[in-house]
């Protein structure tokens, strides 16, 4: 099949590799799209990693999939079914990703028949800020704050508005992600890089501060920014992924003084990596929330490279990016080329 | 001010009582707008309660009251500002006073927006309970709901489910009007108690476990018992109902030792701070998230008040919820 692997910072090769075989109770999925996260670009393909890192498995580093099963050895997952489909690090074959034109996994969640799949995708990337979400308890009687309004912050802070937030404030250096931010149920946004975040945060909640800070900045500084925010006894969501190489001083004395809970989350480690998702995936068939508002560019195959680039670059107005995948198979590339 | 006030069961009479007086801290309300609660008539209006306890405070039974203030001995609540306002309450007596007047005087004011009308704007309060009640059971895409009883109150809980992603939301009612609105807020199987077998129905629908959370708004004294029936185990029940003195619900505690069942009362009424479920309900409603107006089925006024509570009593002519304008 045909597939991309990251052989170098910031260099994504075509090759041509062996079709994947599925392990008992794994099925094949072809893959129709998949979508690039940012923990795909810092922690993986904009770092420069041990030399013995490289190449990447090929597909990775890509884990937002989705497609439709061609071979199947688990019964619960038939031919034809239509799936979202994430790379098993325990599979026997390897974890595979989404930038190749077949996977072997277990881990799938069952898509409905209507709608296009990858507007379905979206909601892996969701699913996962449900499942984050789900930490901070119940909504209604508290002020969140999320720190970066890129696809998880703003996944944040939809989820935010629809559980019933008494305020939802985005917070982003960008303005066109903070335009997003309200458009999608911010009550207010800061942009981080023109005003003051402790004191605007202050006047937006009439001195109220906010009861929980969500870290989706992937910003190495971003923690400690969220201690700096958050209320007395509050809570903090660390979502983002930080590259070994960039972890940064914890300001320590800061976090005991505010007596805040930090919990770090990531439903991809949990022991139930699917149910998140599955329910995203409900929620968005009865109407609930549509993470597919956050597509904003599409890429052919060819483009994939590219793709990585504007989404590691913050250009063009990116948020989210589908990759065709299924145009794999038609395109007139060369197998080893680089695009 | 004219007021009525409940003088036997079933028995409203007009009266001409003294205009309060606000106290430090508190406002004078002139009172817009009021809705029935099923607490007013199960366990004041309706039943024969013991002779000492008749007549009630002039306004009473009622608590749920929005209008403007016309007096204020409170600076964060100016006069001319739009509120719902709750009873005073004595620990010992229960409500002092009630909103089947032209005035109240309280110190727990929820501050209203300045658009839209009151009628409209106070039930926020009943929905406010349901706020409420959703802290007990805390978050809830993670979770299966039954809500057994659709009235205001458990319709409002439908409601508030629903629209933070329950995964399920089964609604249960004596009457078929009421598991029709059931549906529309959100709920995606309704049961009549009456025709239904509602163990058989329950376990069908969540695959033989029971549901995560029931919340028990039935108003009847076995309804917790109900409740043990259909949640699963180690699951939870938030019990709204108040239950009437000479109506005590004899608990199978077996049942709720075997189930391990976390049962948790909501009492809004009577909770350390009332008054602030009902203002993060204001704060909902005005950014659109949901409209407990839609719960209105009647708008009657002053002189139509004890007929009113007949027909809430009785569940007549489907009823929900009433607003009355208090001219």
């Amino acid at each position: 099949m045909k597939a991309y692997q990251l052989t170098g910072s910031r260099r994504l090769e075509q090759v041509d590799v062996d079709d994947p075989t599925p392990a008992d109770g794994e099925v094949v999925v072809q893959i129709e799209c998949g979508s690039v996260c940012g923990s795909d670009t810092h922690v993986r393909y904009q770092p420069v990693l041990a030399e013995e890192q490289y190449p990447l498995p090929p597909g990775a580093p890509c884990h937002e999939i989705a497609g439709t099963i061609v071979e199947s050895r688990n019964p619960d997952h038939p031919v034809g079914q239509r799936v979202i489909a994430l790379p098993d690090p325990s599979s026997p074959g390897g974890a595979g990703g989404g930038l190749a034109e077949y996977i072997a996994t277990g881990l799938v969640i069952t898509l409905p028949d209507t709608g296009t799949t990858e507007d379905w995708l979206m909601c892996q990337p969701t699913g996962t800020v449900l499942y984050s979400a789900r930490r901070w308890g119940q909504s209604t009687d508290k002020r969140i704050a999320v720190i970066g309004q890129g696809a998880i912050g703003l996944s944040f802070t939809m989820i935010a508005e629809r559980t019933g937030a008494k305020q939802v404030i985005g917070i982003d250096l960008l303005d066109y992600r903070l335009d997003k931010s309200r458009e999608l149920g911010a009550t207010d946004t800061i942009n981080a890089d023109r005003e003051h975040v402790v004191e605007a945060l202050a006047e937006v909640t009439n001195g109220e501060g906010v009861d929980v800070v969500v870290d989706a900045s992937a910003d190495p500084d971003g923690l400690n920014q969220a201690v700096s925010l958050v209320n007395m006894y509050g809570t903090i969501i660390g979502f983002s992924q930080i590259p070994r190489d960039q972890l940064p001083t914890f300001r320590h004395p800061d976090w005991m003084m505010k007596e805040a809970r930090i919990i770090a989350t990531g439903s991809s480690l949990s022991q139930t990596p699917t149910e998140a998702i599955q329910t995203m995936v409900d929620l968005k068939d009865r109407g609930w929330l549509d993470p597919s508002v956050l597509i904003t560019h599409h890429s052919a195959w060819n483009d994939i490279p590219d793709a990585y680039e504007m989404y590691a670059g913050y250009t063009d107005g990116i948020i989210k990016n589908v990759l065709d995948i299924s145009g794999a198979g038609k395109s007139g590339s060369k197998a080893g080329a680089a695009s | 001010m004219k007021a009525y006030q409940l003088t036997g069961p079933q028995t409203l009479e007009e009266v001409t009582a003294p205009d309060p007086e606000p106290k430090d801290g508190q406002v004078l309300l002139k009172i817009e707008h009021v809705s029935i609660c099923g607490s007013d008539t199960h366990l004041n209006f309706h039943p024969t309660l013991p002779e000492e306890q008749y007549p009630f405070a002039p306004g009473l039974p009622c608590h749920e009251i929005a209008g403007t203030i016309v007096e204020s001995k409170n600076p964060n609540n100016p006069v001319g500002q739009r509120a719902i306002i709750l009873p005073t309450f004595d620990q010992g007596v229960g409500m002092t006073n009630g909103g089947l007047a032209e005035l109240i005087a309280s110190e727990k004011v929820i501050p209203l927006p300045d658009y839209g009308d009151t009628s409209d704007w106070v039930m926020c309060q009943p929905a406010g309970t349901a706020i409420q009640a959703s802290r007990e059971w805390g978050t809830t895409d993670d979770k299966t709901f039954l809500v057994m009883g659709q009235g205001a109150i458990g319709l409002s809980t439908t409601a508030v489910a629903y629209r933070m992603g329950a995964q399920k939301v089964i609604g249960v009612d004596l009457d078929d009007y009421r598991l029709a609105k059931a549906a529309e807020l959100g709920a995606s199987l309704t049961l009549n108690a009456d025709r239904d077998n509602l163990v058989e129905a329950v376990m069908d629908a969540t695959d033989g476990q029971g549901v995560d959370v029931v919340v028990e708004a039935t108003g009847d004294s076995n309804g917790i018992n109900v409740a043990m029936e259909l949640v699963r185990r180690q699951g939870t029940i938030v019990s709204f109902t108040l239950v009437a003195a000479d109506d005590p619900t004899v608990l199978r505690h077996q049942e709720w030792m075997r189930k391990e069942i976390r049962i948790l009362p909501t009492n809004a009424a009577g909770a350390i701070d009332p008054v602030a479920p009902i203002r993060d309900m204001v704060g909902l409603r005005d950014r659109g998230w949901w409209d407990p107006a839609e719960l209105i089925t009647h708008r009657v006024g002053w002189d139509d008040i004890p007929d009113a509570y007949e027909m809430y009593s009785d569940r007549s002519d489907g009823v929900i919820k009433v607003a009355i304008a208090i001219e």
